[in-house]
């Protein structure tokens, strides 16, 4: 059993879900190229790994084992509702240029992924950290990745210029293919900075 | 067979209160969705009648007209009417506030507000320099996207550089509200 | 069916395979995307797989939330409905492959069952919702998403394969350097936009 430390760690550093795992970057890497955008959207996926990583764990041994997938996506996909109807509710704007990535936080490799790998088997608090460690890291790396692409796309950091307008906006940044560069960079540098061990190359 | 059957009742259990929680959080929350649409709709209409960003003097100047499956605001000092107007962008449909002055010859201002254009390029048709563009543009000749450094008459507008098929569908969305004032 | 819907649903066919393409444009389905990619073989598998899906579950999905979600006004569940209709075709397709094409069944293994959770599924049919596409236009959608995955992946596997005998940076084998393969595929098919006009 590992300590509340331990679990942080792991889900920040050294098995990050995007530069080690590479895992659940489907639904947020689009919206990178806005700070605003990634940082709701950042927030809305820690809040549905976290409480479906509890409530996974809480239903763990009254879930029949046959069905537990679909338990699990049908707890999944509650919270995510729950995200859209307040999104809509309480900040149209950014809901409406989120579009369907909201929704496909349902898909996101990581919930999934720790919802049976941690949650299914272990006690609702530290089910419920494991998910806060994996979101926060989540988090991390892709505010990072917004904090490269909106300044050199948009010359905006939040919405606020930063850069003069005579800086030419580089289109490839606001657009698709910056994000895969930015994200290999990134992946590129956290590998070096800290080399996956080799038991966990996995 | 007791598996199977546990395994049902627990998944029509674990529905019914998921259904349950996020129709209580839906009805809770469908007066704020509505309540939201209005305003930001209302305050499309004042953006493009050119009028200041204040929703508590709407109701006082514009007065709403529903008639016909379609909603009209009449600026009431004037005689300039605002309505919506859709077709379809590069990726989805673009909906847009127009509004013309009493006698329907000219654009008073243009506000794109909902679209799905490609952030950066066809999204920029949301900036206020290009709807500013089409202020005092007249409805009875063509109203032209040029492509900046092109021959631009004087009822033409800039285009978009690096959005050629959201110009294009702009122009054509322009060309409807002769149809529909 | 009017001349222009036909039109209409072949632009959509061909632009979302390459000027919109599912994952090269809107970053959907990368899991299985990198992971799949590094054999050409499983990527075709995968790849005619997931067009499988996509263009039938975006069908079915579309016939339900028109017919169903919006006249009950329940389309705030949409998410949950599109979900449990996709795990529930990919079940039934699992079940049909395993029937009549037990090589490819075990060729693709553990991702067959994993195309519910490929985000590319998913958000063709919530994209389908957003753009207030037709049935016509649905299908195209579906099938011209599904295909652009299946070029996506084959290509990027070959990308791979070519690679195989370089000298990649140790931090960068893996998926580091199949993000970077990726993202310059995608400046490619960027390229491509401006072919095709949506009338």
């Amino acid at each position: 059993m590992n300590g509340a430390r331990d679990i942080f760690r792991n889900g920040i550093l050294r098995q990050n879900s995007i530069y080690r795992q590479v895992l659940g970057i489907c639904s947020t890497l689009a919206v990178t190229n806005l700070l605003a955008n990634t940082l709701v959207m950042c927030v809305a996926l820690v809040f549905v790994v976290s409480m479906s990583s509890l409530t996974v764990s809480l239903l763990r041994r009254v879930t029949p084992q046959r069905i537990r997938m679909m338990v699990q996506v049908m707890i999944i996909s509650t919270y995510v509702i729950v995200v859209d109807l307040l999104l809509k509710a309480y900040l149209p704007d950014i809901s409406e240029q989120l579009g369907p990535y909201v929704g496909l936080i349902i898909t996101n490799c990581i919930i999934m992924g720790r919802a049976e790998a941690f949650a299914a088997k272990n006690k609702p608090w530290p089910a419920f950290l494991d998910g806060l460690a994996m979101g926060l890291g989540y988090t991390m790396v892709l505010m990072l990745i917004a904090l490269v692409r909106e300044p050199l796309g948009f010359g905006t950091i939040f919405g606020l210029a930063v850069l003069p307008e005579s800086w030419t906006r580089w289109a490839v940044m606001a657009m698709a293919p910056g994000a895969f560069f930015m994200l290999g960079i990134v992946i590129w540098v956290m590998n070096l900075i800290d080399p996956p061990a080799k038991e966990q190359q996995s | 067979m007791k598996k199977a059957l546990w395994s049902a009742v627990f998944m029509l259990l674990l529905s019914c209160v998921c259904a349950g929680v996020l129709a209580a959080i839906k009805i809770s929350t469908d007066e704020r969705v509505i309540q939201n649409e209005k305003t930001a709709l209302q305050r499309q209409v004042l953006g493009a009648f050119k009028l200041p960003d204040d929703l508590n003097g709407f109701d006082s100047q514009i007065q709403t007209i529903a008639g016909d499956g379609r909603t009209y605001w009449l600026l009431i000092s004037s005689g300039a009417t605002a309505f919506v107007i859709s077709g379809m962008g590069f990726w989805a449909p673009i909906h847009a506030v127009v509004a013309v002055d009493a006698d329907k010859t000219t654009i008073l201002g243009i506000r794109f507000f909902r679209h799905k254009e490609t952030p950066g390029l066809g999204g920029r048709i949301s900036e206020p320099w290009f709807m500013r563009q089409f202020e005092g543009k007249r409805l009875d000749s063509p109203i032209r996207l040029v492509m900046p450094g092109g021959q631009k008459g004087p009822n033409d507008v800039d285009a978009i550089t690096g959005a050629t098929e959201t110009s294009r569908k702009v122009e054509q969305l322009v060309e409807r509200v002769k149809e529909l004032r | 069916m009017s001349e222009t819907e036909l039109t209409s649903a072949l632009v959509i066919l061909f632009a979302a395979i390459f000027t919109n393409n599912i994952v090269l444009t809107n970053f959907l389905g990368l899991c299985s995307f990198l992971s799949v990619s590094r054999e050409i073989k499983s990527s075709v598998g995968l790849g005619a797989a997931v067009a499988f899906v996509t263009t039938f579950t975006a069908a079915i999905n579309w016939l339900i939330y028109h017919h169903l979600l919006v006249p009950l006004d329940l389309v705030y569940l949409r998410f949950v409905i599109f979900i449990v209709i996709i795990a529930g075709f990919v079940q039934f397709a699992e079940i049909a492959i395993e029937r009549f094409a037990p090589a490819l069944y075990h060729a693709l293994g553990i991702f067959l069952p994993l195309i519910t959770v490929n985000c590319a599924v998913l958000g063709i049919s919530l994209f389908m919702v957003i753009r207030e596409y037709g049935l016509l236009e649905t299908v195209a959608y579906g099938l011209g998403g599904g295909l652009g995955f299946l070029v996506g992946i084959v290509l990027l596997a070959a990308l791979r394969w070519r690679i195989r005998r370089s000298r990649v940076p140790a931090a960068l084998q893996g998926a580091g350097i199949a993000v970077i393969l990726s993202g310059i595929m995608a400046l490619a098919f960027v390229g491509f936009s401006g072919m095709l006009t949506i009338n």
